[in-house]
């Protein structure tokens, strides 16, 4: 029988986001207590009650995906689900779906080849941007603004990879955008908070030092927004979009499943573990009546 | 299956490699009393506060240590997992 309000919060290490949660959580009259690796293995025998709820907060993705398809396999729904962490963390995958649904998202191709990404990058135009399908915080994202860069980037990453196991990558088109970038922090379907993430550099991961601005939901963002979770199902997300600043048009450049929120709560002041503890709450509320 | 792990320490302040401890090197320690560095040696308070999976940090060298288990009996600390490739949001 499940506990009903046992929840497990699946980390690869406890930072300042997931102690948060746990208050969170606990505030919310729910037992929550951190999962590791090694704990999993008695949680699928079933030697206790399964818990009625995993949320699914690994720095590591593949840990992530290893968790959660054993936990759902097990019969312990996940939060995010396991399909849409998959999803999530590949950016392929993701540009293929938005292209399914009509989601805006600038022009992305595949390249499984140093050749292809030549190609490619000759074909969108210059400049260009080539990302690893996998990857956060700005790690191995380059811009490609003339051929000699496209050598450049294919000399250091065959001395890194030489028989090109790491292929595919992403080639998509850059978007000149208006100094900033914005994250849309998603609880369910509810975007909570919206921020600018403010950079002189091209890219604005708070991670490469981008300032934090909040701003209002727009409608814009919030049908966006609704139009992604559409797709990927409820969880938690944060959406990153982007402003085209020669056309004004609004596009979903990607979708994390494990977003960071201490440090940006602390500038913003929502409080992004409350919201997602209180949304955990409803759920496993609604799945018991 | 787990990735991450500290293969050595991130600041093995006046020891050689070989001194430094390993993945596994674990100690354990009761409620409520201090904890050794497990690469300086330094002892460091044993909060009642920390979590299972929570990170804490040697004030005399910086290494960071992991609670890997948590009871009644104490704690038990080990290495701090290093960035991976793969981590991220």
């Amino acid at each position: 029988m499940t506990a009903s309000d046992q929840v497990l919060l699946s980390v690869t290490m406890l930072r300042p986001e997931e102690k948060l949660l746990l208050g969170a959580l606990r505030d919310e009259g729910l037992t929550a207590r951190p999962l590791l690796m090694e704990d999993l293995a008695e949680i699928v025998a079933g030697h206790s009650g399964p818990p009625a709820l995993a949320l699914i907060r690994n720095l590591s993705h593949r840990d992530a995906i290893n968790v959660s398809r054993r936990l759902e396999h097990a019969g312990v729904p996940t939060l995010n689900r396991a399909a849409t962490i998959e999803t999530c963390n590949d950016k392929g995958l993701q540009a293929l779906l938005f292209a399914r649904h009509g989601i805006p998202h600038p022009t992305t191709r595949h390249a499984f080849s140093f050749d292809q990404v030549r190609r490619t990058v000759a074909d969108l135009g210059m400049p260009a941007v080539v990302k690893p399908v996998s990857g956060s915080w700005g790690r191995g994202v380059s811009k490609m603004t003339h051929a000699d860069c496209v050598e450049a980037w294919a000399a250091g990453r065959e001395s890194a990879d030489v028989t090109g196991k790491q292929f595919p990558v992403v080639v998509q088109e850059y978007i000149d955008k208006p100094g900033h970038d914005l994250r849309v922090v998603v609880v369910g379907r509810t975007p909570v908070v919206a921020i600018q993430r403010v950079s002189d550099d091209w890219r604005t991961n708070t991670h490469l030092g981008a300032e934090v601005r909040r701003v209002e939901v727009s409608t814009e963002m919030e049908k966006l927004c609704g139009q992604v979770v559409d797709v990927l199902g409820p969880g938690f997300y944060g959406v990153d979009l982007v402003e085209d600043r020669s056309t004004g048009e609004l596009l979903v450049l990607e979708v994390n499943a494990n977003p960071e929120f201490a440090r940006s709560s602390a500038q913003h002041g929502v409080n992004v573990a409350g919201h997602l503890a209180a949304y955990v709450a409803e759920t496993l509320t609604a799945s018991a009546v | 299956m787990r990735s991450g792990r500290n293969p050595g320490a991130r600041n093995g302040v006046g020891k050689s490699r070989d001194a430094i401890p390993r993945k596994g090197a674990m100690i354990m320690t009761l409620a409520a009393t201090v904890a050794s560095c497990l690469v300086c040696d330094t002892e460091f308070e044993v909060r009642e506060d920390w979590e299972k999976g929570e990170i804490t940090e040697c004030g005399a060298c910086g290494q960071e240590h992991e609670v890997v288990e948590k009871s009644a009996a104490g704690v038990r600390l080990d290495l701090a997992p290093e960035v991976e490739e793969d981590w991220g949001e």
